[in-house]
């Protein structure tokens, strides 16, 4: 069965180590704004959210590209990007609901998670568990999307009821 | 057998959606142009000079017999007999099952007197590029702002021509943003030297055989080439004299499996008028993804597989030297809804702008930061409430600052290895 990254934002304290290790691993620098993975931060709420590609199956990045170059490469599963026929216009940027697919400020190119060819740093260096290399089973694909739904409604309930 | 008529995204993913549903079923492919599949959303770079012209092309002659795609290409199709079903290729005729009209659309010219010189042009197929690449170097006028004019004007300005950017309305890009939006972006054009006109406009274009200039309401301008870029128009003539029902908006009506007034006979592209999404509306959306889409739908239904259209999504995502400028939905000028309420924001480098209606995030406008707007999109398209994106615009998730991350000091490509090998 086919690997994938699964988040658990409960478990990450913000130490940022996955965004300087995936910049390592792909531009060979340390320089988190290079990263593929992104650790956001809901301000007020302190809530630290790791943010990487979802590989989705049917994918908004995909959708939107106009000059096909977002492709599915099969032997991982993975979103990749064809650099001969991307024209940097960033609609995936923009179609992407995680904010995960970010644009490399230094070699002006857009770059997300290609799972480290199938060892993904992020999860071999996350101490804490907060990001895993898990088999793409129905449950956790599930537990994917629920995260990223939760953040939406917890956050919702926390301003709703005023706490901010 | 299945006769596509257009070669653009909507034809080719729908021929290639066909094929891979069923791999002998006889398809044909018939555009009036040459070329194999390229996408103009690339001509602005070429036009500038960052891409070779190989670039544009997303197939090779080669790539559609390999599909098992038939193709007549540089014939215009003259007729459509929708009792014989039969396509007409002038004396020629093309027998059809299924008939997909994936027909696009043309940059629309307005009768302005000198329209027809020599050195004026629009953009849309790569010879349309290689035309305007002759004459570099000179004095250019784009006219209208839309997006296309826009990158139009960069691209010429990158290759060193002095240019004009001409818009009838009080600001540029009119239909997808709001004043403050534009304003930004037409002062990062006029900061490049690109001369941004509002209010302004063309009515008419001097010269004897070519271009030497063209008059404004308010002003003549000397110059070389004029670009019109002031819109598209449907093609949508074959369909109507077939009998097929045109829209209001003028595009062909389909149903939500993008199939036709006429049983059998299927459309989907920039030659269709859809739904919007978000709210329903009828509207025209020539746009690349949702030619692709219904692509795949128009593929599916003549198959006779039940899959419907969920509507189309005005997105538009441009680079302006480096600056993002996004927009989607509906912005508020002009519009009609009620209670039309607007959140704008300055944070950092980044402006945002939201529309909303009736408690609901109808459209956003950002100039900067692409990447928080899709959490907003998502936000639009699932019809949110408004309290859940003040939340977002006024909380908004930012990354921390990085630099001064104490264990980036300490990370070097050695560590890692050494790392690994615990
Ligand atoms: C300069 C430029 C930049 C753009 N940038 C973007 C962008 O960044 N993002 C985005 O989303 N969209 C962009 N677009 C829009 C996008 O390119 C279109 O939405 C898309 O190409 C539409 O594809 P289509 O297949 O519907 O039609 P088209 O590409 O117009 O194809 C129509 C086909 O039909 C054929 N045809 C028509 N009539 C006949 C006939 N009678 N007989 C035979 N053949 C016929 C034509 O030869 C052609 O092959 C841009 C467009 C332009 C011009």
């Amino acid at each position: 069965m086919r690997k994938m990254l699964v988040t658990d934002y409960e478990k990450c304290t913000g130490c940022r180590l996955c965004e300087l290790v995936c910049s390592v691993k792909h531009e060979g620098v340390s320089n988190p704004a290079r990263s593929r993975i992104n650790v956001t931060k809901w301000e007020t709420k302190g809530i630290m959210v790791p943010m990487v590609c979802s590989q989705c199956e049917d994918a908004p990045c995909m959708a939107v590209c106009p000059t096909n170059a977002r492709i599915r490469e099969s032997e991982l599963g993975t979103v990749t990007v064809n650099y001969d026929r991307c024209i940097g216009c960033k609609t995936c940027v923009v179609a992407c609901p995680f904010g995960a697919i970010n644009f490399d400020p230094i070699d002006h190119k857009v770059i997300s998670c290609d799972l480290c060819e199938g060892d993904p740093q992020c999860a071999r260096f996350c101490e804490t568990g907060a990001i895993r290399y898990a088999e793409a089973s129905d449950a956790n694909k599930m537990r994917q999307r629920e995260a990223a739904e939760k953040l939406y409604e917890s956050l919702q309930k926390l301003d709703g009821a005023g706490v901010s | 057998m299945v006769v596509i008529l257009g070669n653009g995204v909507a034809g080719n993913t729908a021929a290639s959606t066909i094929r891979h549903l069923d791999s002998r079923i006889e398809i044909t492919l018939i555009s009036a142009e040459t070329y194999p599949e390229y996408t103009a959303c690339a001509l602005p770079h070429y036009l500038a000079g960052e891409f070779e012209r190989q670039r544009l092309f997303l197939k090779s002659e080669e790539d559609y017999p390999a599909e098992g795609i038939k193709t007549i290409f540089g014939r215009t199709v003259s007729g459509i007999d929708p009792e014989k079903k039969q396509v007409l290729l002038g004396d020629e005729s093309l027998s059809y099952d299924k008939l997909i009209m994936a027909t696009g659309s043309r940059p629309l010219v307005p009768p302005i007197p000198g329209v027809d010189l020599e050195g004026v042009f629009s953009l849309k197929s790569p010879g349309d590029a290689d035309r305007i690449l002759e004459g570099l170097g000179q004095t250019a006028v784009v006219v209208g702002s839309g997006p296309i004019g826009v990158e139009t004007a960069i691209s010429l300005k990158k290759q060193g021509d002095q240019v004009y950017l001409i818009e009838l309305l009080e600001r540029i890009m009119p239909k997808i943003f709001d004043e403050e939006a534009a304003s930004l972006v037409a002062a990062i054009l006029e900061e490049k030297g690109i001369r941004v006109l509002t209010a302004e406009k063309l009515v008419q274009i001097n010269g004897q055989e070519r271009v030497e200039g063209i008059v404004t309401d308010k002003q003549q301008i000397e110059c070389d080439q004029v670009i019109m870029s002031v819109g598209v128009r449907s093609n949508v003539e074959l369909a109507r004299e077939a009998g097929i029902e045109v829209g209001s908006l003028g595009g062909i009506v389909v149903s939500r499996r993008m199939e036709t007034s006429l049983e059998g006979i299927f459309a989907c592209g920039d030659c269709v008028q859809s739904r919007d999404m978000a709210n329903g509306q009828e509207m025209l959306s020539p746009l690349w993804h949702n030619a692709k889409r219904q692509g795949i739908i128009a593929g599916y239904n003549c198959l006779g597989i039940d899959k419907i259209y969920p509507g189309s999504e005005s997105i538009t995502s441009l680079d302006v030297y480096g600056t993002q400028a996004v927009s989607f939905g509906s912005i508020a000028a002009g519009n009609e809804a009620e209670d039309v309420e607007v959140i704008e924001k300055y944070s950092g480098d980044n402006y945002y702008r939201l529309v909303i209606s009736k408690g609901h995030l109808i459209g956003a406008q950002s100039i900067g930061n692409a990447q928080d707007m899709g959490a907003l999109l998502y936000v639009l398209l699932k019809r949110e409430n408004l309290d859940k994106i003040k939340s977002m615009i006024e909380q908004r998730i930012t990354p921390l600052n990085l630099r001064h991350h104490r264990v980036g000091r300490y990370i070097t490509p050695s560590a890692i290895e050494a790392a690994g090998e615990r």
